[in-house]
Parts: structure tokens; C-alpha cells; sequence
């Protein structure tokens, strides 16, 4: 058995390893995709030579069980072989799995290979591996706030990653005290704006909320995090909508989709 | 070193055969990704490249690139903003082939990395850059893909 690390680190032993998360449905469930070239430089002396081999992935496989929990598709093809001509020669990729390690929970990628030749080598093999969790997410919801940039843009801290709004559970409460935010599950948004078309967008997610409870999401700008905006609007944010009610189920105990647009309305 | 560019960098198209691409809505911690973009296809580079390079009788490793460029036929739509960093692709032999005639020397076909170019708005051009190598009379006729990339649609918001 060959064991192969799918990460930077290891360059001799998968050439370029890649990974993607995001999450798909609402309520929405991790899909993970792998990709890769292993080298398992597996030769063969005239017979027909099988060789087991492991692709880590150094990740966790998703909560559960395979298949209940979480199901995959996976392929893995010829990518590098080498033999003398004037011999009989066979390559193969016959079989492949993903699997949970018993021991340690990492995912990994199980292929079995055979080379024939005098000699010959299979030297490497492409992967293409995608692994749907069946599970939701429990106690998270995604969504972004976006404004037009005539508003103003994000101040150069905000660039760099720096806090521009606030977004979590609260309570409105009599004025002036207005909106409360529940401090356990606040978040301050820690990615910076993307400048798309005449737009800027800011991605949040609010994970660990409690599942059956009636909660109000509500954004609110930082002072200090946007360069303007120009009169003849008001300093003052607003929001559309102004917040989004969510009660989280055991059956739906994530959403995704809570998307605000930020607006200042015009004075006078 | 004798290397080799296909398609070479003058304005012959890439050949694929079977495109599909296919966009799928998602969601990403903390990034504004709402698309999740696949394809599948395969890239045509028939053609009968020199093994012996420059009349030389001894057999070089010929190394080098192909690229897959996709243009009119990109997946990227206008307006969409492309995550830097996030595509991801998978490339195979779909057809090889080797000429003993006139060559019965050891060979290698290989297929040694694959990258995902960025793509800065507002082009749309998608490129992917396969290394490789051979030795012998034998060839990569074609390439198996399958590219996936992250991107934010606003017609999906």
C-alpha cells in the first residue's frame, strides 16, 4: 500500500492538489471537491503488478457515515506511463473509493493500479473526487450586504480585512435604546468588500445559533468603516429589508440566502 | 532542453469536443461566491510532433505545455467576478498513441501538472495550463478535462 499526501507539502507525492468547499441547497450541505495528479511511480518486472494506493486528502471526512451520511463521486484515469516499446505493456486504474480513515476520521481517496511491461511504469494518475454531506449545517446562516458605491467606499483598514458591519440576532427595544444585538451571537464581518460592477458586496455567516428559537437578523455599519456617503444623503444607514425573521428546525436547522442592500436616504 | 506549445502562440484555436459546462447556486464561508461552475470535455491536440528533435539521433524528453483557452466558448458570464484562486481541474489521457515503424526505443507520455488561470475582469477568457512531456514516436492526441471554478453571478443574487 502507497500512501500519498494531496497537500503542498508533498510535492513529490501529488502534483497539483487542489480542494473546493461551499455548500449547496437550502438548507444548505458541505460539498468538498479534490483534484489532483499522484505519483505513485509504480513499476512492473513482466507480470501484471497491482498496487493498493491511499491519496490523503488532510481533511476530515463529513459528520456520519458513508452512505447514510454523506455519498461521493470519484474517478481516476492514466496521467503518466512510460514502458519500452517493443514489450507488451498494460496500464490500468481499475478501481477507486473514498473512504474515512478508521483511526483518524481524514478522508481519503483508495485506488488500485496495475502496470505490465518489461518494464514499465505508471508513474502517475489524475483524481477527480466531489463528496456531498447529506447532513445540513446545523445553527448557520450565510448571506451578504451589498451597497451601491455612490454611497462611498470601504476605508482602507476595511480593504485590508478589518471589520465594516455588525450581524446577528437582536431586539428591538423601546428608543433610544433601539436595537439590541445578542453579544453570544454577533458577528463583526471579517472579509473584505469586493468591488463587483458599480456595487460593493460583504459576505457574513453566523454559525452556533440555537435551533427552535424565534430570532430577528439584523446588519448594522461600524462607524467609522465607509468613506462618505456624499450629501446629499443622510450619514444615517438603512437597511432592505431591514432585517429577516429565522427560526431554525431540527429539520431546517440552517439558511442561507440572507442578503441585505445597504441604502442612505436623502435629506430633505 | 526541446520543448513543445500546443496549440502554438499564434491564433489557432483549441479543438474540444464535447464542452459542457453547467452552474450550480451555492453559498462559501465568509466569500462572496454564489456560483459553483463545472465542465467537462475533451481537448483535441492531434497532431505528429518531431521525436527527434533537430535531426539529432539521440532521443530527447521533449517537455512542455498545452493550454486550453476558452474565449466565445468561456462559461464566464459578462458581469461575472471570478474568485481568484479558485478554480480547480483535472486532466487524462483520452487518446495516445505510439508509432513502433521507425521508433522502438522505451517511451513516456506524461501529464505532470494542471493550473487554473485567474481571470480579471472584465475579460472572460478561461485558461488552463497543462505540463507535460514525451519521449519516442508517441503522442497526446487528446485530453480529458474536468474544470471547476467559484464565482459571483449577480444574476443569481
Amino acid at each position: 500500500m502507497k500512501n500519498l499526501h494531496a497537500t503542498p507539502a508533498y510535492p513529490n507525492e501529488v502534483s497539483s492538489p487542489r480542494s473546493l468547499t461551499f455548500y449547496v441547497g437550502n438548507p444548505p450541505r458541505q460539498m468538498q471537491i479534490f483534484s489532483g495528479i499522484a505519483i505513485p511511480e509504480w513499476d512492473s518486472q513482466k507480470r501484471l503488478d497491482y498496487e493498493e494506493v491511499l491519496v490523503h486528502f488532510n481533511v476530515p471526512a463529513p459528520q456520519g457515515n458513508y452512505p447514510g451520511d454523506w455519498e461521493y463521486t470519484a474517478t481516476t484515469s492514466l496521467a503518466s506511463v512510460r514502458a519500452d516499446a517493443e514489450e507488451d505493456f498494460t496500464f490500468a486504474t481499475e478501481e477507486c473509493s473514498v473512504l474515512a480513515d478508521e483511526n483518524t476520521g481524514e478522508l481519503l481517496l483508495y485506488a488500485k493500479i496495475a502496470v505490465l511491461g518489461e518494464p514499465a511504469v505508471l508513474s502517475r494518475f489524475s483524481y477527480h473526487v466531489e463528496v456531498l454531506s447529506k447532513i445540513p449545517v446545523p445553527g448557520m446562516v450565510l448571506g451578504s450586504i451589498r451597497w451601491k458605491d455612490f454611497y462611498g467606499d470601504p476605508v482602507t483598514s476595511v480593504i485590508n480585512g478589518g471589520a465594516m458591519f455588525k450581524v446577528g440576532p437582536a431586539t428591538l427595544k423601546p428608543l433610544p435604546a433601539g436595537w439590541q444585538w445578542d453579544a453570544q451571537f454577533t458577528i463583526e464581518t471579517s472579509v473584505a468588500p469586493q468591488h463587483i460592477g458599480k456595487e460593493w458586496v460583504v459576505p457574513y455567516s453566523i454559525t452556533g445559533l440555537p435551533i427552535n428559537k424565534a430570532l430577528i437578523i439584523v446588519p448594522d455599519l461600524l462607524p467609522g468603516t465607509l468613506a462618505g456617503p456624499p450629501g446629499p444623503f443622510s450619514p444615517l444607514s438603512a437597511f432592505a429589508p431591514p432585517f429577516y425573521d429565522v427560526k431554525l428546525t431540527t429539520a431546517a436547522p440552517s439558511e442561507v440566502g440572507l442578503d441585505f442592500e445597504m441604502t442612505f436616504p436623502v435629506i430633505g | 532542453m526541446a520543448h513543445f506549445l500546443f496549440p502554438p502562440d499564434d491564433d489557432t484555436p483549441n479543438v474540444f469536443l464535447n464542452p459542457r459546462w453547467l452552474a450550480v447556486p451555492v453559498q462559501v464561508l465568509d466569500g462572496v461566491a454564489n456560483c459553483y461552475i463545472s465542465g467537462t470535455g475533451v481537448a483535441d491536440f492531434t497532431a505528429d510532433p518531431p521525436w527527434r528533435w533537430r535531426n539529432d539521433e539521440s532521443l530527447p524528453l521533449i517537455k512542455g505545455k498545452f493550454k486550453l483557452t476558452f474565449t466565445s466558448d468561456s462559461p464566464l458570464q459578462i458581469g461575472d467576478l471570478y474568485i481568484a484562486g479558485s478554480g480547480i481541474a483535472t486532466v487524462a489521457f483520452a487518446h495516445v498513441d505510439r508509432d513502433t515503424d521507425a521508433d522502438t526505443t522505451p517511451f513516456v507520455l506524461a501529464l505532470d501538472t494542471v493550473l487554473v488561470k485567474d481571470v480579471k475582469p472584465p475579460s472572460r477568457e478561461l485558461k488552463v495550463e497543462v505540463t507535460g512531456a514525451y519521449l519516442g514516436d508517441c503522442w497526446m492526441d487528446k485530453i480529458a478535462y474536468q474544470i471547476g471554478m467559484l464565482v459571483y453571478r449577480p444574476s443569481f443574487c
